[in-house]
């Protein structure tokens, strides 16, 4: 008899065990699934960019004070002449400016057989660049650094023109407002450490949502009651406190609302 | 006011259901969590063809731009027309966004605007209605409440009916109402309004084409029923190449026959070396499933379910589709999950293999999805068939998925065609 206890009280306690570890990993696959979307929409450091998959300028600022300036080209088998791309500009500043490293350079010095060689002229404030990507070589970059400025200057072409769409600073989508852009001290250290709902997406998205009050308020309203409901029918049906526990449930709905519109009507 | 409100409901939801308290309280929890998940993706995620149809109805409307649709989608058009009346009132500025004559820049202003939360809600709103409308009629085809309510739960947390009315936004759902309706009234032996239904819903999509001839075998009894419901069948086509001849003085048939519609479904060909001539898969077997179906001696409501489906399913598995489509096998699946589970392990499988094949369309039906909820972010936001063509060809990739997809959707009519041999355990509302 006790050992019949044992057994059953053993295998109660087996289940709940495996019971309590399927819910630990499915709290640990929910937190890295949210962690993983979270930073490859907003991506520490860096602007986020796949090279041979996005296409343009990418330029970020690193703890140690250097400026790494990339662009990729995106990958395109039905382009013509091998997807050629021709990536130019120049940077200017009040600083003195020193090159660190040519990333992926295909120059006069390195292959003599290149047709489009990319060029770059240094001089102490000012450097000007032409390189050319295509469907094989697909990122070039230029890694510098910049000593006593009060700003740089950039001036960076896409094949010709200037799109300011496909130029991400600090982080990506986070373009210039006018075709020749001036960064100060430390901007983009500054726009890459900010917290993810500050940048794009989220940002744009947020503000979206203040904008268009009328739809926020409805919308949250409607999600709140389904998501009180649903809780109600699930797990407060089941409760001794019943009553109480759908007055709070509802209260909590509205004190959401209340600080989401104090919130919107602040911004 | 309450005796009202509860006779209303008994009758939107069923006696069976309201008046069980546990039923009720299970129906309540599967309508939330639908609601939740389709309230989740209305406002943030659309696909550019919605705005091509609000175009349309808009160029109708006030006359902006004189488009004239094709001649089979004439009733969706003027579908979309009479909801962009309504719609228009309460988002005026839609009227200027969809006057914007090119495409492109009509896209970008509408997924950059402000209020775009807002105007997807409102111009998907006839599409919610119409979903809903097909879920309260899922309810109804058992005489058990228990199964009537697993219908339900499918439909409403299916991750295709999500996807194809919500995240991609489609107006399927509509013609799909009312091919559901049509077999409905089958159900209920309401023959001539069964035919009528099903031809209404061809002449709004053409895909339900597929299972007029099940439901001609099954309403006839006799040689006189097959003439007479074929007649009915084809009249409406037959309308709308004299309506189309009177109106426009072209044919609306031969456009249709050399249409993509029809392509879609006979593309795939089995070529003779040497000779100029192919054999159609889907047209061979789509005929043996035919005559499977007029083979069986007395044909139940389930068979007309099952083979229905099976006719789907062949499309899937010998023709090509848009993901939109795949709308029209979910109603029939749904009633096999409850019959065999299996089966609906399968179709799991099946959603599982589906964001692959969408790498066809690119970043149509990826990134572009998400524009509304930052069009510089989404917009730019490298294609996800870029990154695949760094480690191999893409059109490969899609189409060893695309394949799998067909041998899991063979297998499904194996499964479904085993099981129309042995009695159903569905009990259907019929009146045979």
């Amino acid at each position: 008899m006790s050992n019949k206890y044992k057994k059953s009280t053993n295998r109660r306690i087996n289940i709940k065990e495996r019971i309590d570890i399927k819910t630990k990993i499915k709290k640990l696959l929910i937190i890295s699934l949210l962690l993983i979307v979270i930073l490859t929409l907003t991506n520490c450091g860096r602007p986020f960019y796949v090279p041979g998959a996005s296409m343009g300028y990418f330029l970020w600022q690193t703890e140690d004070g250097n400026y790494h300036l990339y662009w990729s080209n995106d990958w395109d088998r039905n382009a013509s002449n091998d997807n050629l791309r021709k990536f130019s500009g120049s940077i200017r500043t009040d600083g003195v400016i020193t090159i660190k490293n040519l990333y992926l350079w295909e120059g006069e010095e390195l292959t003599k057989d290149i047709e489009n060689v990319d060029i770059i002229k240094v001089e102490p404030s000012r450097v000007e660049f032409i390189a050319y990507t295509t469907n094989h070589d697909y990122e070039d970059g230029i890694d510098f650094s910049i000593d006593n400025e009060t700003y740089v200057e950039f001036n960076l072409k896409n094949n010709d023109i200037y799109d300011l769409g496909r130029i991400s600073l600090g982080s990506f989508a986070n373009s210039p407002d006018e075709e020749i852009f001036i960064i100060s001290e430390d901007e983009l250290l500054y726009e890459a450490k900010k917290p993810f709902y500050l940048k794009h997406p989220f940002s744009t998205f947020f503000f979206k949502l203040s904008y268009d009050r009328v739809f926020t308020n409805i919308y949250l309203l409607l999600m709140g009651i389904i998501v009180v409901e649903l809780i109600r029918v699930s797990i407060l049906l089941k409760s001794k406190n019943y009553k109480k526990l759908i007055y709070i449930s509802y209260g909590i709905l509205f004190l959401i609302l209340i600080i989401v519109n104090i919130i919107l009507l602040t911004k | 006011m309450t005796k009202l409100l509860k006779g209303i409901l008994k009758r939107i939801i069923t006696s069976e259901i309201f008046e069980d308290s546990k039923n009720r309280v299970s129906f309540y929890k599967y309508l939330l969590i639908g609601l939740f998940l389709r309230f989740l993706f209305i406002p943030f995620f659309f696909q550019i063809d919605i705005l091509s149809s609000y175009t349309r109805a808009a160029g109708q409307l006030f006359e902006t731009i004189p488009e004239t649709p094709a001649v089979i989608q004439l009733v969706m058009h003027w579908l979309h027309v009479f909801f962009l009346k309504i719609v228009v009132q309460i988002i005026p500025n839609l009227k200027t966004i969809l006057s914007i004559p090119e495409p492109h820049p009509q896209w970008l202003a509408f997924i950059s605007n402000n209020q775009v939360f807002r105007m997807l809600s409102v111009i998907k709103f006839p599409y919610f209605i119409f979903d809903l409308a097909c879920a309260f009629l899922l309810l109804r085809f058992t005489k058990d409440a228990r199964t009537n309510l697993k219908v339900f739960k499918h439909w409403m947390i299916n991750p295709i009916v999500i996807f194809v009315t919500y995240i991609f936004a489609r107006f399927d759902v509509i013609p799909l109402f009312i091919t559901l309706l049509a077999l409905y009234f089958a159900m209920k032996d309401k023959k001539y309004i069964s035919i009528f239904l099903l031809v209404i819903s061809i002449v709004m999509r053409f895909f339900p084409v597929l299972i007029l001839p099940f439901l001609i075998i099954y309403l006839a009894k006799n040689k006189k029923d097959y003439i007479i419901f074929s007649l009915l069948g084809i009249s409406g086509l037959l309308a709308l190449e004299i309506g189309s001849r009177l109106i426009s003085g072209s044919s609306a048939l031969f456009k249709l026959l050399n249409s993509q519609h029809f392509t879609f479904l006979i593309a795939l060909k089995w070529g003779m070396e040497g000779l100029h001539v192919s054999l159609i898969p889907l047209v061979i077997f789509f005929t043996l499933t035919i005559i499977s179906f007029f083979e069986i001696s007395n044909k139940s409501f389930s068979d007309l379910l099952k083979y229905s489906l099976i006719a789907f399913l062949l499309w899937f598995s010998f023709g090509y589709y848009h993901p939109q489509y795949l709308l029209w096998a979910i109603p029939f699946l749904i009633f096999q999950f409850i019959e065999k589970d299996k089966i609906f392990y399968y179709h799991l499988l099946q959603i599982l293999i589906i964001p692959f094949i969408l790498l066809y369309w690119g970043q149509l039906v990826t990134s572009y999805l998400f524009t509304p909820i930052d069009s510089r972010y989404f917009v730019y936001f490298p294609d996800i068939v870029d990154i695949i063509r760094k480690y191999y060809t893409p059109s490969k990739f899609a189409n060893i998925f695309s394949s799998i997809f067909s041998g899991v959707s063979i297998w499904i009519i194996y499964e479904v065609y085993k099981l129309s041999k042995i009695k159903s355990n569905l009990v259907f509302n019929t009146k045979k």
